[in-house]
C-alpha cells in the first residue's frame, strides 16, 4: 500500500470515526495506530462555556428577526436616501463652485491693485552670478616669529550666488522665489611667539615648508552618492492581506 | 439563501465545532469567543449571498472564521496557542481512577506540545480535521488545496505525531 492509498484509507477510517461510526472492514495494520493517537487529538478538543454559547444564539437570533431579514433591511434601506444624497451632492458642488469664482475674484483685484508684483507679462529670467575668489595673503614681516614659522595662501571657494526668477503664470497669483548661499567666512590664524627671531629674508607663499597644508580637503566632498539608497525601500508589501468584506467565500 | 427559521438549527450543529476551531488558532478564550461570534453574525446577516449549490454552508462558515483568524493576526502579532485542560472539560470523567485519569492528562499534555511543534499549516488542517470534524474534501475547500492534499497532510501529520510520541515515551 503506498502513501496515497494509505492516505486514503486513513480519511475513510477518521471520517467514520468522527461522526461515531466504524466501517466494517477492519483497519490496516499501518493505519491502526494512528486511529488510536487521533481519538487522542479528538479529546483534546476545545470546549466553549456553555453560558457564552447561550447568549450568543439568543443575541444572533433575536437581531435576525428583529432585522425583518438582512436582504430585504438593506435592500428597502437604499430607495429614501438615493435622491437626497444626490441632492446634497449637486448642493455642495453650486457652493464650492461660487466659493471658487468669488474667491478668484477677489484675489485678482487685490492681486492688480498690489504695486510690489510684476506685471504678468514679465519676462523670465535666470542668471547666476560668480564672485570673484579672494585671495588672502598673509605677507611675512620682521615680526619676532618661531624659526618654524609658516605662511598658508588659501584661496577661498568661489561662492556663487545664484538668483532664480520663476515665470509668473497668467493667474492673479504670482510666486518669487530667491535662493541665496549662505555667507562664507574665511578665517586666517598667524601664531607668533614673544621671542624676537630675525627671518633671513621674507618667506614666499608655496615654499616646501609651508604649501603642504591645503590641498587635501577639495577632494573630499564627493560622497554624495548613496549606495544603500534604498535599503529601506520595497518593504511596504503586505503579503496577508486580506479582504474582510469579502470573507473569502471562494465557492460561493 | 439561507431561510430565517434555520439559523438556530445552524448555529447548534456548528458553533461547537466552530469554536474549538478557532479556539485552537488564537492565543486566547475571549478572542476565540469574538471571532467565533464575528462569524456567525456575518455568516447570518450575509445569508442571502449564500449558494447551497456551490458549496456547503460548513465550507462557508468555516472559511468566514478562517479570514477573520486572518485578519485578527494582521491587527496583532502573532502568539503561540496555550489552552490548558481544563477547556477540553470531557477527558477525565471516563477514566475509571484518579491514577489512570493523571496519566490521561499526561498523555494529553504532550500531545498538545507536540501539536504546537506541526507547522502552521498543518496545525490547522490537523484543528479542522479532529476539532472542526470535517471530512477532507471541506477541508480542503476551506483550505483551497486538493482533496488528496489533504489527506496526504493528515496521514503524516499523524504519523510524525504518533513518531515523536514514542520517542518521548522511550526517554
Amino acid at each position: 500500500m503506498n502513501e496515497e492509498q494509505l492516505a486514503d484509507a486513513l480519511a475513510k477510517h477518521l471520517d467514520a470515526l468522527l461522526v461515531g461510526e466504524s466501517l466494517p472492514e477492519p483497519p490496516p495494520e499501518e493505519i491502526a495506530s494512528l486511529l488510536a493517537l487521533a481519538e487522542g487529538l479528538e479529546e483534546l478538543t476545545p470546549k466553549p462555556r456553555p453560558e457564552f454559547s447561550a447568549a450568543l444564539r439568543e443575541s444572533l437570533l433575536n437581531s435576525s428577526a428583529g432585522a425583518g431579514g438582512a436582504p430585504t433591511a438593506t435592500g428597502g434601506s437604499v430607495l429614501p436616501w438615493g435622491p437626497l444624497a444626490l441632492i446634497t451632492i449637486a448642493a455642495l458642488g453650486v457652493i464650492t463652485a461660487v466659493t471658487l469664482l468669488g474667491g478668484g475674484i477677489i484675489w485678482q483685484r487685490w492681486g492688480a491693485d498690489d504695486p510690489a508684483l510684476p506685471p504678468n507679462d514679465a519676462p523670465v529670467e535666470s542668471r547666476t552670478e560668480q564672485a570673484e575668489p579672494i585671495l588672502l595673503t598673509v605677507t611675512p614681516s620682521p615680526l619676532p616669529v618661531p624659526a618654524t614659522t609658516t605662511s598658508t595662501t588659501t584661496p577661498v571657494p568661489s561662492p556663487t550666488l545664484s538668483v532664480t526668477s520663476s515665470p509668473v503664470p497668467a493667474s492673479p497669483t504670482a510666486t518669487f522665489v530667491i535662493d541665496v548661499l549662505p555667507p562664507i567666512t574665511a578665517t586666517a590664524t598667524l601664531e607668533t611667539s614673544t621671542e624676537d627671531i630675525p627671518l633671513p629674508s621674507p618667506l614666499v607663499p608655496g615654499s616646501p615648508s609651508g604649501g603642504s597644508g591645503s590641498g587635501g580637503s577639495g577632494s573630499s566632498g564627493g560622497g554624495g552618492s548613496d549606495d544603500d539608497g534604498d535599503h529601506d525601500r520595497g518593504h511596504g508589501n503586505d503579503p496577508d492581506g486580506h479582504d474582510e468584506d469579502n470573507p473569502g467565500h471562494g465557492g460561493n | 439563501m439561507i431561510p430565517k427559521e434555520d439559523f438556530g438549527p445552524l448555529f447548534d450543529e456548528y458553533y461547537s465545532k466552530l469554536y474549538a476551531y478557532i479556539r485552537s488558532q488564537v492565543a486566547n478564550r475571549e478572542t476565540a469567543e469574538d471571532i467565533t461570534a464575528a462569524t456567525f453574525e456575518r455568516a447570518f446577516s450575509r445569508s442571502h449571498l449564500y449558494d447551497a449549490n456551490k458549496g456547503s454552508f460548513a465550507t462557508w462558515l468555516f472559511r468566514i472564521a478562517r479570514n477573520l483568524v486572518i485578519n485578527h493576526y494582521a491587527s496583532v502579532s502573532r502568539k503561540p496557542v496555550h489552552y490548558d485542560l481544563t477547556e477540553a472539560m470531557e477527558i477525565s470523567t471516563a477514566e475509571p481512577s484518579p491514577e489512570q485519569q493523571v496519566i490521561r492528562q499526561e498523555q494529553h499534555r504532550v500531545l498538545l506540545e507536540l501539536l504546537s511543534d506541526l507547522s502552521e499549516r498543518d496545525q490547522e488542517i490537523i484543528s479542522l480535521k479532529f476539532f472542526g470534524r470535517l471530512p477532507n474534501k471541506k477541508i480542503a475547500e476551506i483550505m483551497d488545496l486538493k482533496e488528496k492534499t489533504v489527506s496526504v497532510i493528515v496521514l503524516r501529520a499523524l504519523q510524525k505525531l504518533k513518531s515523536r510520541l514514542e520517542a518521548k515515551a522511550a526517554i
